[in-house]
């Protein structure tokens, strides 16, 4: 497919689609990824017809506790940065 | 079809919107495989190591009940952690706009 051929408006707003789809695509990594993790973390049982009810809340505190520390870490980062020691 | 590999001309402006809508529909068609694909091989990574511990000539009856089960339970993980996920950026997102305010 040939966007060249397009008028200015339609690849601007085809520029703007595909920078949405891109953010879309980069969320849906990182619930993947999650999802990877925090299944390794919290199914440790043989898989039955449904989770139990530490399971499922594990499930959802790993998503919550992962954003905390990725949130903990970039303070702590900051926080080094701007107070040098010396 | 000599236009369509011309190009001297200018396309109309509904070929211009056709070729636009098939674009993004490649776009999001590409995406959702994408997606289920990711879905599939992670779930097919975990469940074989969960389901079938020793393997041997063939799936064994239990085995299957195990995988299939597997495969529920890692979509309803996902679902799961999708949910937390979109709930806790709307919340960050809130906070950060009344911040502003």
């Amino acid at each position: 497919m040939d966007a060249s051929k397009l008028d200015e408006a339609t690849q601007k707003e085809l520029a703007a689609f595909l920078e949405r789809q891109q953010a879309e695509a980069r969320v849906q990594s990182t619930i993947h990824n999650l999802s990877m993790m925090c299944w390794d973390k919290c199914v440790t049982s043989t898989p039955s017809t449904r989770f139990s009810r530490s399971e499922e809340a594990c499930l959802a505190n790993c998503v919550d506790r992962f954003l905390d520390s990725s949130m903990h870490l970039v303070r702590r980062i900051e926080e080094q940065r701007f107070k040098p020691s010396e | 079809m000599a236009d369509f590999f011309g190009g001297g001309s200018k396309s109309s402006p509904q070929d211009n919107n056709a070729r636009k809508e098939a674009i993004m529909d490649n776009v999001r068609n590409e995406l959702a495989l994408a997606n289920a694909q990711q879905l599939m091989n992670s779930a097919n990574e975990r469940c074989f190591k969960a389901c079938v511990l020793k393997p041997s000539t063939s799936l064994s009856n239990s085995e299957q009940t195990c995988l299939s089960r597997c495969l529920d339970r890692y979509m309803e993980a996902f679902t799961i952690v999708q949910n937390t996920y979109m709930a806790r950026i709307r919340r960050e997102r809130m906070e950060d706009t009344t911040r502003v305010l």
